[in-house]
């Protein structure tokens, strides 16, 4: 035992179920659970075929990036092909639309709208990193409660989200709630879920 | 143009010249001087094969991570295969040895010395993601000036030092002056390096 063993971490293999778009295991590196005190959240995941996952927009109270960039890190640009579709805006209702289709980063400021997110055309598995500044890391989203109210719903992660099929484990984001937590009649593109919020007071 | 152009940033190939243990182009999100106001810093480059490169315990005023895993980040686990010397310490005198041999991440407190990392043996690509939580990025080395004193400097990165052999442009960590500086009192690995300072009184 090292006096900073306490400032490595192996990463662990954390199976999911997404579907036959991602790879059978992530990795995560989820700020104070995996070191205590650390100010930095990060994943390791590709998408290897179209897919439209994160639905709704959101923010966070602290920075973010989102980096894509092809699967093969001995050459990021040459193994990128991709389209995606990406939204992001100031105001939930404004949200402006940035198709990706080079190897890029995104930067979310704090209480900056962003998503949804869609992989429109997948030639080569994109590698997808999302990076925030804060050790407890999780987004805030709008719900509609009842016709023309709303509230700002936190749904944390990092160790504040429990698994909604096992509440005696963490949400891992493996993947395995979220065809059923899809609502019926939800929208089928990122661009149709963008543009539900026009009418925002937000 | 978008409204928030500004917070979208391509990455652009940067050819190195590091030597045949590194791919020919890198690539690097220099905070600052990609995006306005960004608080972030990320590098993107792997080594092929055994290196030395860096030899200086340095530091930093902000948090830094590295992020050791294999190339292909559709099986970060898998494609990792490689041992590497890293050292690391609040006392540069009393720096601690870790080698790695799995995927890991290792945080970096502020003014915290780290380094000499060594690759001893890399028997697939390691893909090195240097992550630190300032725009500005640059490191502290501790300057030995061969009579027993020393001082402490400031290389400053990301804008802020210019190419040594072309003092009109940006350094860009390209690695062409890297053999040029080379001296032969140099160490020749990482623990001969580390145990250097062993008698400093910091």
């Amino acid at each position: 035992m090292g006096k900073y063993d306490r400032l490595v971490h192996t990463f662990k293999k954390q199976y999911n179920h997404w579907g036959d778009f991602m790879p059978p295991y992530q990795a995560y590196f989820r700020g104070h659970d995996c070191m205590e005190d650390s100010s930095f959240y990060s994943s390791y995941r590709c998408y290897m075929a179209e897919a439209f996952v994160d639905r709704t927009p959101n923010f966070h109270t602290e920075e973010e990036y989102l980096c894509f960039t092809g699967y093969d890190m001995l050459d990021p640009w040459g193994s990128f092909d991709a389209e995606i579709e990406f939204w992001i805006g100031e105001k939930l209702s404004e949200l402006e639309k940035h198709v990706i289709t080079k190897p890029t980063i995104v930067r979310i400021p704090p209480y900056t709208w962003h998503c949804p997110l869609e992989y429109k055309r997948v030639g080569k598995p994109v590698y997808f990193q999302v990076c925030g500044l804060r050790g407890k890391f999780g987004p805030m989203f709008y719900r509609v409660t009842e016709p023309g109210t709303y509230r700002i719903e936190y749904v944390g992660s990092a160790g504040a989200k429990k698994c909604l099929l096992d509440e005696s484990v963490q949400c891992t984001f493996c993947g395995k709630c979220w065809k059923q937590t899809l609502p019926p009649g939800g929208p089928e593109n990122a661009t149709e879920a963008a543009l539900l919020y026009r009418n925002a007071e937000l | 143009m978008g409204r928030y152009d500004n917070l979208v940033h391509t990455f652009r190939k940067q050819y190195n010249h590091w030597g045949d243990f590194m791919p020919p182009y890198q690539a690097y999100f220099r905070g600052h001087d990609c995006l306005p106001d960004s608080s972030f810093y990320s590098s993107y480059r792997c080594y092929m094969k055994e290196a030395f490169i860096d030899k200086e315990p340095n530091f930093h005023s902000e948090e830094e991570y590295l992020c050791f895993t294999g190339y292909d980040m559709l099986d970060p686990w898998g494609t990792f295969d490689a041992d590497i010397e890293f050292w690391i310490g609040e006392k540069l005198s009393k720096l601690e040895k870790h080698i790695i041999n799995k995927p890991t991440i290792v945080r970096i407190p502020p003014f915290f010395w780290h380094c000499p990392l060594q690759y001893h043996r890399v028997g697939k690509p390691v893909y090195l993601q240097v992550l630190g939580t300032r725009g500005k990025f640059g490191t502290y080395v501790c300057r030995l000036d061969g009579k027993g004193g020393y001082s402490i400097e400031y290389t400053g990165l990301s804008g802020q030092k210019k190419c040594v052999m072309d003092p009109e442009k940006k350094c860009t960590v390209c690695g062409k002056c890297y053999r040029a500086r080379e001296k032969a009192e140099d160490p020749k690995n990482a623990t001969e390096s580390a145990l250097r300072y062993r008698s400093f009184d910091f």
